[in-house]
């Protein structure tokens, strides 16, 4: 996925965003990947943008 | 349309360097409708930066805005306040509105986001072609339309090369022989008479190799501005 190699340049683990192709109709499908993203995620940890290594100095909003 | 493709993002990086606050300038013409520059793009690498500078430990301020056209003065002037302000300016235009940026703010350091390659078209969705070398003398009535300059490796005016095979040209089998492409249009149109007149050796002073070009329209300058 395009979005994946962007996160990779930027120095993201590119795990932290996936696609599913579910329809409305499969709710056990939704829960599974629900739970394996959610597995998946927490092994990666909190995401490094919220923890910088150095404090903003300016007025951005850091929530990227 | 000037087709460019995107800098990879670490090379964006080295060229901003130590540069504190950024502006990346996006471009609403030819580099947006390759995706390579347009606001949606700016958005994108100013976003990316931004993140990447906070991973490394060097946070940045890194603004984007996009102007309709970069290469010229009046659009320019538009944002002359948000160029003023930034310590490095960031243009994803082509080559061209780069250099009018620098040129208009001779103050401002600015570098490229975009390496612009060639001109061209999208012959389908995401695959852009060469089409035209600005050779400056256009033969494409002689053709039927199709720029042996361009689209033949070796720019040839009469005909194919010995390297033509099965329709292809020998640098490449994925790359059309533009001269049997010439070949077969005019003979679909019942015009290869057009092909008996030989063509002389082309005048290549109007083209790149005659120096930097330049165009007057005395008709459309403004009095104030017309040398005397």
């Amino acid at each position: 996925m395009y979005l994946k190699s962007l996160l990779k340049d930027i120095g993201l683990e590119p795990d932290r965003v996936q696609m599913y192709h579910i329809s409305s109709a499969q709710a056990a499908q939704f829960a599974q990947a629900a739970t394996e993203m959610n597995e998946k995620i927490t092994s990666l940890g909190p995401n490094p943008l919220r923890m910088p290594k150095n404090p903003i100095q300016d007025n951005e909003p850091s929530n990227e | 349309m000037i087709v460019a493709e995107q800098k990879s993002l670490e090379e964006l990086k080295t060229l901003i360097g130590d540069a504190h606050k950024v502006l990346v300038v996006g471009c609403g013409t030819c580099v947006t409708v390759c995706f390579a520059g347009g606001e949606r793009e700016a958005a994108i690498v100013s976003s990316s930066l931004r993140m990447t500078s906070t991973l490394e430990g060097r946070p940045r301020e890194i603004h984007d805005v996009t102007v309709q056209r970069q290469c010229e003065w009046e659009y320019l002037d538009q944002i002359a306040e948000q160029i003023a302000d930034a310590d490095l300016v960031l243009s994803l235009a082509c080559g061209i509105g780069v250099q009018a940026i620098a040129e208009h703010f001779p103050k401002t350091w600015v570098v490229p986001g975009l390496n612009t390659s060639f001109l061209g078209l999208p012959r389908e969705q995401g695959v852009w072609v060469e089409r035209c070398a600005a050779c400056g003398d256009c033969i494409l009535g002689l053709t039927g339309g199709i720029c042996p300059i361009a689209r033949c490796s070796k720019s040839l005016l009469n005909g194919p090369c010995g390297g033509s095979e099965d329709g292809h040209c020998e640098i490449d089998p994925e790359v059309d022989c533009a001269w049997q492409l010439i070949y077969d249009r005019l003979t679909a149109m019942g015009k290869t008479q057009v092909l008996y007149n030989i063509q002389p050796i082309k005048n290549w002073r109007t083209s790149r190799d005659g120096g930097p070009r330049k165009i007057v329209r005395p008709d459309l300058r403004l009095a104030s501005e017309q040398e005397e």
